[in-house]
């Protein structure tokens, strides 16, 4: 009884422990995960984009998932743990969605998300829903340049 | 006159309290706490409401061992289990643990001891997170470069106030670096790019802040993870105080500043006492609101 009151300082040695581990393997927001490492890296996951390629007339559409409402979960959960893993199980996610292309502003759209006329939109096969792709921002010091950086992608599984 | 100079001897020597008001105190402080800021989701919006309102109106409530039990329940599943799936930031880990705290010395401490063994545990609560916080600065080599604030002051409108005034640099044009990261987040353009405006003014400044920052964080970290009997383990209050003094009214962060300032309550208490440490502490947890004015903004209208 007179170690129980060592358990919750066990328990966040275990958090930042694991928030290493996890940062240096599987791409874990540092700032995330019970490490307490906030203001120290600039990458992190407000910070971060995600988004998926989708393939269409032989071009490459990068869609953010920053304002698709469908895939909130999908947006926080890729910027949180990018992981091979995670990446796959949410690539699976996207790909049960309808996506289709809009020509009118050549873009590619989820279809629960359009409100235009429907007749328009050409339907994307899901063979060409490539991958779903996390960036981190980056800052360069030396030019003062902000920019995005590809932190993992659903590919290199 | 008389009254200021019982007031500063009652900040110096502390008040007489009850120990087991002390207790009610500080339960109640984190059951206001957990209402106003554990709404995470649509569960806890509704549930949180239900479960704390009794614990802060009776007595027999907030003591009772299955209640804490319960909210912790509530807090570790999604803070703790599921911490990796939404967004939780670290003040809510901290809720956690506080939470499981009280819940720990409620069902495992004799009556007479548990308000010290919650003195423990926030005291090592604050350490080690300070303590983590230290050691990812130097893991982060953009930290010790000053590059993290030249970006995170010119970035985050928070620090706004800050940076017009040190750098000398137009609020405008700072509120373009804002728009040009909104316009880099929505990007569908993963060559997008922009110039960071005012970066160049605050080197020196991110450098400063920087190794301000190591110093005042590793010095709370030193002090509270330190045993009692050092020396240096006396002064803990006075760095953390110093803490909250230079980053609240700069860096706003409300969730984390109020557990900060619970914690850092319960355990500048002693037994029966609540020190001049104390009181500063309650006056920060009551004053916390304040931190939604822009101090440094207002200072650069009026002079």
């Amino acid at each position: 009884m007179k170690f129980i009151k060592y358990l919750v300082p066990g328990i966040m040695l275990f958090f930042f422990a694991r928030n290493i581990v996890l940062v240096e393997t599987s791409h874990l927001d540092s700032w995330m995960g019970g490490g307490m490492r906030m203001f120290g890296k600039i990458d992190k996951m407000l910070y971060r984009v995600s988004g998926v390629n989708v393939k269409h007339n032989n071009k490459t559409y990068f869609v953010n998932l920053r304002n698709i409402k469908a895939l909130e979960d999908v947006y926080i959960g890729s910027k949180i743990l990018p992981s091979d893993e995670r990446l796959n199980e949410l690539l699976f996610d996207i790909k049960s969605h309808d996506w289709y292309y809009n020509p009118e502003l050549d873009e590619v759209i989820l279809k629960q998300e359009y409100q235009g006329d429907p007749e328009i939109l050409k339907p994307i096969a899901k063979e060409n829903i490539i991958n779903i792709a996390v960036y981190k921002v980056n800052y360069n010091k030396e030019d003062k340049k902000v920019s995005i950086e590809l932190i993992n992608n659903s590919e290199k599984i | 006159m008389k009254k200021i100079k019982e007031l500063f001897l009652k900040c110096k020597t502390g008040v007489f309290y009850n120990e087991q008001d002390i207790l009610l105190l500080v339960l109640r402080m984190i059951l206001i706490i957990l209402l106003v800021l554990m709404n995470d989701n649509a569960v806890l919006s509704i549930l949180i409401p239900v479960i704390v309102v009794p614990g802060l109106l009776f007595k027999n409530v907030v003591l009772n061992k299955y209640f804490w039990l319960i909210l912790t329940i509530f807090g570790t599943v999604p803070y703790l289990i599921f911490d990796l799936h939404g967004y939780v930031p670290n003040h809510k880990h901290i809720f956690a643990y506080v939470i499981l705290a009280v819940f720990l010395m409620l069902f495992f401490s004799e009556k007479e001891n548990s308000l010290n063994n919650l003195r423990f545990q926030a005291k090592y609560i604050i350490g080690l997170c300070f303590l983590f916080a230290v050691i990812g600065k130097f893991l982060a080599p953009e930290f010790l470069n000053g590059s993290f604030f030249e970006f995170t002051n010119t970035i985050d409108p928070r620090f706004y106030g800050l940076t017009s005034v040190m750098g000398e640099i137009d609020m405008q044009l700072l509120k373009e670096n804002a728009t040009n990261m909104e316009s880099l987040l929505n990007t569908s353009n993963v060559n997008y790019s922009f110039d960071l405006i005012g970066a160049d003014k605050i080197e020196d400044v991110g450098l400063i802040t920087s190794y301000w920052t190591i110093f005042i964080e590793g010095m709370i970290a030193i002090s509270f993870c330190l045993p009692s009997k050092f020396l240096l383990s006396k002064y803990r209050n006075i760095f953390l105080i110093a803490f909250i003094l230079t980053t609240y009214p700069i860096a706003t962060v409300y969730g984390f500043a109020i557990v900060l300032a619970t914690m850092g309550f319960i355990q500048s208490t002693k037994r029966s006492l609540l020190t001049g440490y104390s009181l500063f502490y309650l006056l920060v947890f009551i004053g916390l609101p304040l931190i939604k004015i822009p101090f440094l903004r207002v200072f650069n209208i009026i002079f």
